[in-house]
C-alpha cells in the first residue's frame, strides 16, 4: 500500500512507483505521479488549507477540480511566484514548493480570524455605508486601508523568468471537452476524415469517467474509445488545455498548461501555450460541475462534494474521512457513498427527498447502508474539521439525529458549464427538468452534447456526443460517419436517469444559526443576498456587484444557480425569469505572460534599423530609439555624454562638414502619367510645373484643412518622382495616398509604392559639402549650375545608381545622397574616408535636430494636427487657385489673429534653459492655466550661445521682441525669454548658398 | 567597389545544430532581383500580355497562385500587380523597357526586400507561433504563398516545398523578424546557414 494516512487500497490512476517530494509552507509531503496538490494534501490528512477571503474561517478543499473555490495556492517562489492556483489543478512535480494564503501566521492559528467577531458588521456592501466620512476625502484613505486587507494571494514584483508562447491554429472540428460527449464527438467527427481538434483541461481523457472506479465497465470503454481516436491520423488531442474564451468566426482561445513538464526556458520550452484557433465548426463537451447544498456552516473543512470525494478514491485512492455522511437531493451522490463505503468505517446518506427510486433504495440496503429520506441539516459540529452533523428528519414532527462524523459528501445537484456558449452573447436558459441552466443556443456552426445540455447520464453523453460530431463535420462539408461506428457505452443501472431525479433545493431549511454560505471564495452567505434584497438589489448583474457573488478565480461555477435560486425565492419570481450574470472570458484564469506570449523584452515591439546600423554600432553611436527606428543619437568621437557631443557636432556641420543617416525619411516613389496632377491635389502648393530634376518643398493638408505632413517631392522624369516624408508620418502618407487614389480619384492612372526600406538616405551638410562630394566621386560634376538648390542628379557611380538632391535642413549647403540600402554601408565608408581631409565625421539625431531648430525648421514636434497653415507661417505657400486636399477648411482652420502660431523663442537668463512642453506666459501675467502657448523644441545654440526654441505663442509674431515667461510647473521652474523670429541664423539664406 | 552587404551581415553567425535538433536550417538568402510590375486600371491584360512574353512564363491569375519558371518566382500581390523575383538579368532590364508609362509602372525593390527561409520538418510548427495561417500542406500548398504579417510586419510567406518557406520581409526589420524567427525556432533546435559572402553589385535599375 502506498503511503499517506488517508490512502485505501485503490486501483487509482496515480503512479505508486513514483513518489514526489513537494512542500507546503516548509512542511514536506510525499505524494505520486498523477496526484494534484489537492490529493497529495488530503492523503497527508490535511484538512484546513485555506482560510476564507473575509471571514477567515477555516477552509477545506470543497471540489477537485476546475471548480474549486477555496483551495488556492501560491506556488513557488521569487521571480516564480503564482498566485491563486487551484490545488486541485496542479499536478505535484518533484520538489514543488506551495504555500497557503490569506492567513497568518499559519492556516491553523489565523489572526485574522478575529474579522469574525466582527461579522455582523461585515455583511454585503459594508465597506460603501461605514467609510463615508468624516472628511469629503476619506474615501481615498480608507480605500488604501481596504485595498490592503483584501485580496488573494500576492504576485512576484520581478520579472518572469519563464517563457509563454502564442500561437495559431486550424481545424475543421475542435471539440472542447473530452468526457464521454467529448469522446463519441471526436470520434464521430475524425470518422469523417475531419481535421479534428480535442482539447482537455485535465492531463487525462474521460472527463467525470475519471471519477470511477479503474477496475468498472466504464473505465473499459473509456479506454477503448481513447485507443480509438489515438488511431486516427487527423485528430490532435491537447491535454492540459482549457478554452479560455470563444469569439466570432469559430474563433477559440485555447491555454494549455505545462508547468507538469517543469519546462526550461532557456531550451525554449514554454510554461503555457496560448492557442488561437480558427475551427470551422465547434462542438462543446464541456460537461457540468457538480454544486454544494446550502445550509449552516456548510463551509465547515471535511465537507465537500460527493462527486469530489468519490474522485478522490477512485482517482487519486484518497479515502477523505472514515465516518461520512452522504447529504443529497439527487441520485448522482449515491454513487459516492457506493464507492466509499468499502473503505470507511461508516455511511450514512441523508437525502432531501421524501422518497428514492425503489431500485436504489434497494441497493443502498443490500450493501448496508442507512438512508434517510426528507432529511435535512439542522446543525453541522466542529470548526477546523467536522466533527458531526445533526439531522434533522421527516417532515410534520420531525426528529433530530446527531451523527459523527469526519466527512460529508453533499450534492445539490449538476450545473452545466455553459459559460463558453455565452461568450457569444447567447443568453442560457433555465431547464427544469435538470435544475440546471443549459445553454440557450449556438452560434452558426456551433454545438453543443453531454451534461452541458442538462442530460447527465452516460448514454445520452455519448448519443449527443456522436450526433453533435457529426454535425460538426457535416458543417465543414464531410460526410456523416456510419452510425456502426458509434461508441456503445455501457448499460446504465435500473435507478439511473438524465436528471438523477433531482429535486431542486437552493436553501436547506432547518437551522438558523451559523452562516450558510453560498459563495465560498468570496464570503456571500444567504444572509448578504437577503440584505441586497432588502436594499433593493433585484437584478442578478446588481447582486452580483453588490455581494461580489460569483467573482474570483472560480467566477461562480459552484455558487451562481444556488444565489440565483434563493434571490428568485426572494422576488417571487420563477428562476428563469432571474437570469444569470453575464459570461464573460476568460473560463478559467489564464496567466498574463500567455496573453503576452514572446512579446516580451526585445520581442516586445518592433524595432526598426537602418541599413547603416551596423556601422553605427561599430564606430561609437550611442542610439536612442525614436518612433520604431533605432537612430544614431551622438557619437562617442564628439564627447561621452550627450549635452557636450550635439555641440561638438553641431560645430562641424557649422563650420566643415558632417555625414548623417536619413534613411528613416519616407520615400515613396509615385509614378504614372497623371502623378503631376495626383501630387497638385495632395500638396497645397503647386506641383504640376515642377521641372524634371527639381526638388520642392511641400505640406499636406489633412481633409480637415489641418497639418497632415510635409516633405519634398523631386521629379526624376515626366511620369515620375521621387517623395519624402517624415520619418513619423512615412506609413500614414503612404496609407493616406493609396486611399485618395483607390476612393476620391480612382480615374486617375498613379502608382504610388514605399521605397523607403530601398533606399538609404545620407545626408551631407555643411560648408565644405560640395568638396566632400567631389572627393568621394571624382570627375562628377557639383558645381552650382550642376546641382543648384533644390536640384537633383541622378549618377551612376560604379553600376550603383544614386540620387543627389541638393537640400538642406540645417541652413549649411547640404545634399541628401540615396543609395540602394544594401549598398549603403560601402557608400558612407567611402564617403567619410574620402572627406576625412576635410574634417568630415558622422553627426546623429540631436544635433541634426539642433541644427533646424537654430535655422527654424519645422519638424515633428511643429508638424502637429491641430495646426494650421498660418500656425506655422506657412499660409502663402498654399495655391488657392487650385484645388488640393483640405483647401475648402483652411480657412476655418485659420481660425483667428490670437491662435497660437510659430514663434522663436531666446532664452534672457544666463545659467537658466528653456525646456520642451514649458508653458508661456505674458511677462507680468499669473502664472495660472494654459497660459499664451508653450514650447515645441529647444535646443542649445552654440551659435548664438544660450538656450533658444521654437513655439507657439498666441498672436505669433505680433508680440516679436516681446519679454515673456516660460513655466515649467512640473520642475517649478519659470524663466525669462523674448520673443524671436523662428530663424535665429542665416535668415536670407546665404549659408545655403556658399 | 562598393559592396553589396546582406541585411543580416552583421548578426548572421553560423550556428551549427544542437545534438537534439532536427534538421531545422535558417538562414538569409540576398542577391536575387525583385521587380514590381503594376498595371493601370483597365491595363492589366496588356501589361500581363507584355510580362509574360519578356518573362516567357505565365502570371498567375489570382493571389497565392504560383506561378513563375526555372528559377524566377512570379508573385501576385495585388490587383494588376506581380513581383518578379529571381536573378538580375536581361529579362528584368527588358521587362522595365517593355511596360510602357501610360500602362503601368515598374519599381526595383531589390534592396528594399531581404529573404529568409526555414528548412526543415518543424518549420511548419515554427511558423505557426507567429502566422495567422493554415499551412496545412493540403491546405497552403507548395508553391503556395500569401502577403501576410509576422510580428506586426508585413511579409511574402512562400511556401517552396514540403518543409521549406521563404519569408520576404522588410530590409530594415529583417532583424527583428531574425530574431522572432530563431526565437520561435529554439525549442525544435535549429542551425543557422552560413551567410553569404558579399556580392557583387547587381545592375539595379529604377
Amino acid at each position: 500500500m502506498i503511503a499517506g494516512p488517508r490512502r485505501v487500497p485503490v486501483a487509482g490512476r496515480i503512479d505508486p512507483h513514483r513518489p514526489l517530494r513537494f512542500s507546503l509552507d516548509g512542511r514536506a509531503f510525499t505524494g505520486y505521479q498523477g496526484d494534484t496538490l489537492a490529493s497529495a494534501l488530503l492523503a497527508g490528512g490535511a484538512r484546513v488549507i485555506g482560510r476564507s477571503f473575509k471571514y477567515h474561517r477555516p477552509r477545506g478543499f470543497l471540489a477537485a477540480g476546475v471548480d474549486e473555490p477555496n483551495g488556492l495556492f501560491t506556488l513557488g517562489e521569487g521571480n516564480r511566484t503564482e498566485p491563486n492556483a487551484q490545488g486541485t489543478m496542479v499536478q505535484i512535480t518533484e520538489g514543488l514548493s506551495a504555500s497557503c494564503q490569506n492567513a497568518w501566521p499559519s492556516v491553523r492559528f489565523d489572526l485574522g480570524a478575529v474579522n469574525a467577531w466582527f461579522a455582523p458588521a461585515l455583511r454585503a456592501g459594508f465597506y460603501y455605508k461605514t467609510f463615508m466620512g468624516p472628511a469629503r476625502r476619506s474615501w481615498m484613505t480608507y480605500e488604501r486601508l481596504i485595498r490592503r486587507a483584501a485580496g488573494l494571494g500576492a504576485a512576484s514584483h520581478e520579472p518572469d523568468p519563464d517563457r509563454y508562447e502564442t500561437r495559431y491554429a486550424f481545424t475543421d472540428v475542435l471539440v472542447i471537452g473530452a468526457g464521454p460527449a467529448g469522446l463519441s464527438a471526436a470520434l464521430a467527427a475524425g470518422s469523417t476524415g475531419a481535421r479534428v481538434m480535442l482539447a482537455e483541461q485535465d492531463g487525462l481523457l474521460g472527463g467525470t469517467l475519471l471519477g470511477d472506479p479503474v477496475t468498472g465497465d466504464t473505465e473499459v470503454w473509456r479506454t477503448r474509445i481513447e485507443a480509438q481516436l489515438r488511431s486516427l491520423a487527423g485528430l490532435q488531442i491537447l491535454q492540459h488545455t482549457s478554452a479560455a474564451g470563444i469569439y466570432d468566426g469559430g474563433t477559440v482561445v485555447l491555454v494549455t498548461r505545462r508547468d507538469h513538464c517543469r519546462p526550461d526556458p532557456s531550451a525554449g520550452e514554454a510554461l503555457q501555450i496560448l492557442t488561437t484557433v480558427r475551427a470551422k465548426a465547434v462542438v462543446h463537451a464541456t460537461g457540468a460541475v457538480e454544486r454544494p447544498l446550502v445550509f449552516a456552516d456548510n463551509d465547515r473543512p471535511g465537507i465537500m462534494l460527493a462527486s469530489a470525494a468519490r474522485a478522490y478514491l477512485n482517482r487519486y485512492a484518497v479515502a477523505c474521512g472514515r465516518r461520512a455522511v452522504v447529504l443529497t437531493n439527487n441520485d448522482s451522490a449515491y454513487a459516492a457513498a457506493f464507492d466509499l463505503l468499502p473503505h470507511i468505517d461508516s455511511m450514512v446518506v441523508a437525502d432531501v427527498r421524501r422518497a428514492i427510486h425503489p431500485s436504489l433504495a434497494a441497493q443502498a440496503a443490500s450493501l448496508g447502508i442507512e438512508v434517510h429520506t426528507s432529511a435535512v441539516v439542522a446543525g453541522v459540529r466542529g470548526r477546523a474539521a467536522v466533527r458531526g452533523v445533526v439531522l434533522c428528519l421527516g417532515e410534520g414532527r420531525p426528529r433530530f439525529r446527531s451523527i459523527a462524523c469526519d466527512l460529508i459528501c453533499m450534492s445539490g445537484g449538476w450545473s452545466p458549464l455553459a459559460h463558453l456558449s455565452c461568450h457569444g452573447g447567447i443568453k442560457p436558459r433555465y431547464r427544469k427538468d435538470s435544475a440546471a441552466f443549459v445553454p440557450g443556443g449556438y452560434a452558426a456552426g456551433h454545438f453543443g452534447a453531454g451534461a452541458l445540455t442538462g442530460a447527465f447520464s452516460l448514454q445520452t453523453a455519448v448519443l449527443e456526443g456522436w450526433e453533435a460530431g457529426n454535425l460538426a463535420a457535416a458543417f465543414g462539408g464531410f460526410t456523416r460517419a456510419a452510425d456502426g461506428l458509434r461508441p456503445v457505452p455501457p448499460a446504465a443501472a435500473p435507478w439511473e436517469s438524465a436528471n438523477h431525479h433531482i429535486e431542486p433545493v437552493w436553501q436547506l431549511p432547518g437551522a438558523r444559526a451559523g452562516k450558510a454560505f453560498v459563495d465560498f471564495q468570496n464570503d456571500v452567505t444567504v444572509q448578504d443576498l437577503l440584505v441586497a434584497h432588502q436594499e433593493g438589489y433585484g437584478s442578478v448583474e446588481h447582486l452580483k456587484r453588490y455581494t461580489t457573488l460569483g467573482m474570483g478565480t472560480d467566477q461562480g461555477k459552484t455558487s451562481n444557480i444556488n444565489a440565483l435560486g434563493i434571490m428568485a425565492g426572494l422576488r417571487g419570481i420563477d428562476l428563469e425569469d432571474a437570469g444569470t450574470t453575464t459570461f464573460r472570458p476568460p473560463f478559467t484564469p489564464v496567466r498574463v505572460g500567455a496573453l503576452a506570449g514572446r512579446h516580451v523584452g526585445r520581442h516586445f515591439r518592433p524595432l526598426r534599423r537602418s541599413p547603416l546600423h551596423d556601422w553605427h554600432l561599430a564606430h561609437g553611436a550611442q542610439m536612442i530609439e525614436a518612433g520604431p527606428w533605432l537612430r544614431p543619437w551622438y557619437y562617442l568621437w564628439a564627447g561621452d555624454a550627450v549635452e557636450r557631443a550635439y555641440i561638438e557636432e553641431m560645430r562641424l556641420v557649422r563650420r566643415a562638414v558632417g555625414l548623417s543617416d536619413v534613411s528613416t525619411l519616407g520615400k515613396i516613389d509615385v509614378q504614372g502619367p497623371d502623378a503631376a496632377q495626383f501630387l497638385d491635389r495632395v500638396y497645397v502648393n503647386g506641383f504640376a510645373r515642377l521641372p524634371v530634376g527639381k526638388t520642392r518643398y511641400g505640406v499636406m493638408l489633412s481633409d480637415a484643412g489641418t497639418i497632415f505632413d510635409d516633405g519634398t517631392t523631386t521629379r526624376l522624369a515626366d511620369t515620375g518622382y521621387f517623395m519624402t516624408t517624415t520619418t513619423a508620418g512615412a506609413e500614414e502618407v503612404l496609407c493616406w495616398l493609396e486611399f485618395l487614389l483607390q476612393t476620391a480619384w480612382p480615374d486617375l492612372r498613379v502608382h504610388v509604392t514605399s521605397v523607403t526600406d530601398e533606399w538609404a538616405g545620407m545626408s551631407v551638410a555643411g560648408p565644405k559639402a560640395r568638396a566632400a562630394l567631389e572627393r568621394a566621386f571624382p570627375g562628377e560634376d557639383f558645381s552650382d549650375p550642376a546641382v543648384p538648390h533644390m536640384g537633383c542628379r541622378e549618377l551612376l557611380v560604379e553600376r550603383i545608381p544614386m540620387r543627389l538632391i541638393r537640400l538642406s535642413f540645417s541652413g549649411e549647403l547640404a545634399y541628401e545622397l540615396y543609395v540602394p540600402a544594401g549598398h549603403a554601408p560601402a557608400v558612407w565608408e567611402h564617403m567619410l574616408c574620402s572627406g576625412e581631409p576635410l574634417g568630415m565625421r558622422p553627426y546623429g539625431l540631436e544635433a541634426l535636430a539642433a541644427l533646424r531648430i537654430e535655422k527654424g525648421h519645422i519638424a515633428g514636434s511643429e508638424v502637429d494636427p491641430r495646426l494650421s497653415l498660418d500656425d506655422l507661417g506657412l499660409g502663402r505657400m498654399a495655391r488657392l487657385e487650385k484645388p488640393f486636399v483640405g483647401r475648402e477648411l483652411t480657412a476655418r482652420a485659420a481660425g483667428g489673429p490670437k491662435r497660437p502660431s510659430l514663434v522663436g523663442i531666446e532664452c534672457l537668463e544666463p545659467g537658466k534653459r528653456l525646456r520642451g512642453g514649458a508653458i508661456l506666459f505674458a511677462a507680468g501675467e499669473p502664472l495660472k492655466g494654459h497660459g499664451r502657448g508653450y514650447v515645441t523644441s529647444v535646443t542649445w545654440s552654440p551659435t548664438l550661445e544660450k538656450f533658444i526654441a521654437l513655439g507657439l505663442f498666441a498672436g505669433g509674431l505680433d508680440h516679436l521682441g516681446e519679454e515673456i515667461v516660460c513655466a515649467f510647473p512640473l520642475k517649478g521652474e519659470r524663466v525669462r525669454a523674448r520673443i524671436t523670429s523662428p530663424v535665429f541664423l542665416d535668415p536670407k539664406g546665404e549659408r545655403l548658398h556658399v | 567597389m562598393f559592396e553589396c552587404r546582406p541585411a543580416l551581415a552583421g548578426l548572421l553567425q553560423p550556428r551549427p545544430a544542437s545534438p537534439a535538433a532536427s534538421a531545422l536550417v535558417v538562414g538569409e538568402e540576398s542577391g536575387f532581383a525583385l521587380l514590381q510590375v503594376s498595371a493601370f486600371t483597365g491595363s492589366e491584360g496588356e501589361l500581363e500580355r507584355i510580362a509574360q512574353h519578356v518573362l516567357g512564363a505565365e502570371l498567375p491569375q489570382r493571389v497565392g497562385a504560383p506561378g513563375g519558371c526555372e528559377d524566377r518566382h512570379i508573385f501576385k500581390v495585388g490587383p494588376g500587380q506581380f513581383w518578379i523575383v529571381g536573378p538580375q538579368d536581361a529579362r528584368i532590364a527588358c521587362l522595365q523597357d517593355a511596360v510602357p508609362r501610360q500602362i503601368g509602372s515598374t519599381v526595383s525593390l531589390s534592396h528594399g526586400r531581404t529573404r529568409l527561409f526555414i528548412d526543415g520538418a518543424s518549420s511548419r510548427a515554427v511558423l505557426s507561433g507567429g502566422i495567422a495561417l493554415d499551412l496545412h500542406p493540403e491546405v497552403f500548398r507548395p508553391g503556395a504563398y500569401a502577403l501576410t504579417d509576422l510580428q506586426h510586419t508585413p511579409v511574402l510567406l512562400h511556401r517552396v516545398s514540403q518543409h521549406r518557406y521563404e519569408l520576404y520581409v522588410l530590409r530594415t526589420y529583417a532583424v527583428w523578424v531574425w530574431e522572432w524567427l530563431t526565437d520561435a525556432a529554439l525549442p525544435f533546435g535549429f542551425a543557422v546557414a552560413a551567410a553569404a559572402a558579399p556580392q557583387d553589385p547587381p545592375e539595379v535599375r529604377t
